[in-house]
């Protein structure tokens, strides 16, 4: 069975992580992460982008976009899906 | 299967032992020795008795019991190195368990080593892109459950920082714990922020360390006082559904701490009305409050209640992390689990010193570890 997942959703918890991870991720620290919630009962671990991370709430209504992750040391773009505010004039990133 | 009780326990300081700010350095296999050989003059015995080995480590590489046990004896006998992130200690003296309950052998080590690493502890327990997303953060898994915690049941941050405060009050009295000092929640609260809304005084410090603990049958019991059988050592793994942190669909997770709470309860027929002291999972001190609720000392959000009426301090009715927990103790990953079994043994045969919990008769040891893991060990006189 196939269900269509909606890319709109609600934030279930979120956290903004002030140390860099042990590992692998080579964007900006502070950064935010957090579990949203669909519509359809999915709960989807991810990025948070396109707004003062301070502004983040439990319940706020955010939709997907794909956005760049960082540069690799080969130099090419890892790109990633990540929630930002519904109705934020997102221009990329974090503030 | 038959009874199986503890022959002996022994410690080394935790501390980090890494020849800085004047800190002596020493190789986790030293101070493994150190620990086996406590084990063996706690329980009055000699290496050649030992039987087998399972060792827990999570850092060292091959071959750490090996290590370890070379310093006191090379008998022959098999030796097992077992790595279940921070549920390693716990997870090696159920093997040990489950050897001498089945009859294979009389007396067996179950021993736990660690030298940590600097900074957060590295996890091969995600996938790539998530590690590249930067999830691999256990802070951070811990703040979003910590998030909901707070909108479910009114907990504050003052309530975490209670819980390390506690903790650190009764490391005071652990000679062993490598924090033996008090914070206040002033410091707590003021400490470095890690993962909002947990700083850095609402984590669980590094530590090197070792723990062990011989495990025979009856017949071989040597050493004298309060005789303490294990009721129950169970180890959960993988339940579908809570991988840290709530991927869940309408279908409900399974919860891993009471899925393992619920086995040893059944195996031991012992309830938490029964239970007189715990060592609960404090990698974080807000994982405290719902591990005790999760273990089913109380409903969900009665934790909080319990903690600001004194309920899980020294003295209180249900005294949680009487040695400090990880909060004080520090947390060398392998050997974590055996140091709180080693104090609820402590505990049981009255043997805690200042810290002791009176007329405590059945206690509790709980360690989580990324995988997921769930073990429990408990207990009785």
């Amino acid at each position: 069975m196939e269900t269509k997942l909606s890319s709109k959703g609600k934030i279930y918890n979120y956290t903004i992580v002030e140390q860099k991870p042990p590992a692998y991720y080579k964007g900006e620290v502070p950064y935010a992460l957090g579990f949203v919630e669909l519509p359809e009962g999915v709960r989807l671990r991810s990025l948070f982008t396109g707004c003062n991370l301070n502004d983040l709430k439990v319940g706020m209504e955010v939709e997907m976009v794909i956005e760049r992750l960082f540069e690799n040391d080969e130099g090419d773009e890892i790109i990633t899906y990540k929630f930002k505010p519904v109705g934020a004039s997102w221009e990329g990133g974090s503030q | 299967m038959r009874d199986v009780v503890i022959a002996g326990v022994g410690l080394c300081r935790f501390d980090l032992y890494d020849g800085l700010k004047g800190r002596p350095e020493k190789q986790y296999y030293e101070l493994g020795g150190e620990a086996i050989a406590n084990a063996l003059d706690d329980a009055d015995m000699e290496w050649k008795e030992i039987q087998a080995v399972f060792n827990g480590n999570v850092n060292g590489g091959s071959a750490t019991g090996h290590m370890a046990t070379k310093r006191i004896g090379m008998t022959g006998i098999p030796i097992v190195n077992v790595e279940n992130a921070c549920s390693s200690g716990q997870s090696a003296l159920r093997l040990a368990y489950l050897m001498i309950a089945y009859g294979v052998y009389d007396v067996v080590l179950a021993s736990g080593v660690e030298k940590v690493p600097k900074g957060l502890l590295p996890s091969e327990g995600w996938n790539i892109w998530e590690k590249l997303m930067g999830f691999n953060v256990m802070p951070a898994m811990y703040a979003l459950e910590t998030v909901r915690y707070m909108e479910d049941t009114g907990a504050t941050i003052e309530d975490f920082a209670k819980v390390t405060v506690k903790n650190r009050k009764n490391g005071v009295l652990n000679p062993y714990a490598r924090f033996q000092q008090p914070v206040t929640i002033e410091e707590v609260l003021s400490s470095r922020m890690i993962a909002k809304p947990l700083r850095f005084l609402n984590a669980c410090p590094l530590g090197d360390g070792a723990a062990a603990v011989i495990l025979c049958s009856k017949n071989k019991l040597k050493s004298k006082g309060k005789v303490v059988t294990v009721a129950a050592a169970v180890l959960a793994s993988g339940t579908y559904g809570q991988d840290y942190g709530f991927a869940s669909i309408r279908i409900p997770p399974t919860n891993i701490i009471e899925f393992s709470a619920k086995q040893a309860y059944e195996l031991s027929g012992i309830g938490p009305d029964d239970i007189g002291v715990i060592q609960a999972y404090d990698a974080m001190s807000s994982g405290e409050l719902w591990d005790i609720e999760e273990l089913g000392f109380c409903k969900r959000g009665e934790a909080v209640g319990l903690l600001r009426d004194g309920a899980f301090d020294l003295g209180g009715k249900l005294p949680v992390n009487t040695d400090g927990g990880l909060m004080a103790r520090s947390h060398p990953a392998g050997a974590t689990g055996l140091a709180q079994a080693i104090e609820i043994y402590r505990q049981i045969r009255a043997e805690a010193g200042a810290r002791q919990v009176s007329g405590a008769k059945v206690g509790l040891a709980h360690s989580m570890g990324i995988g997921l893991n769930s073990s429990i060990t408990i207990l009785k006189r």
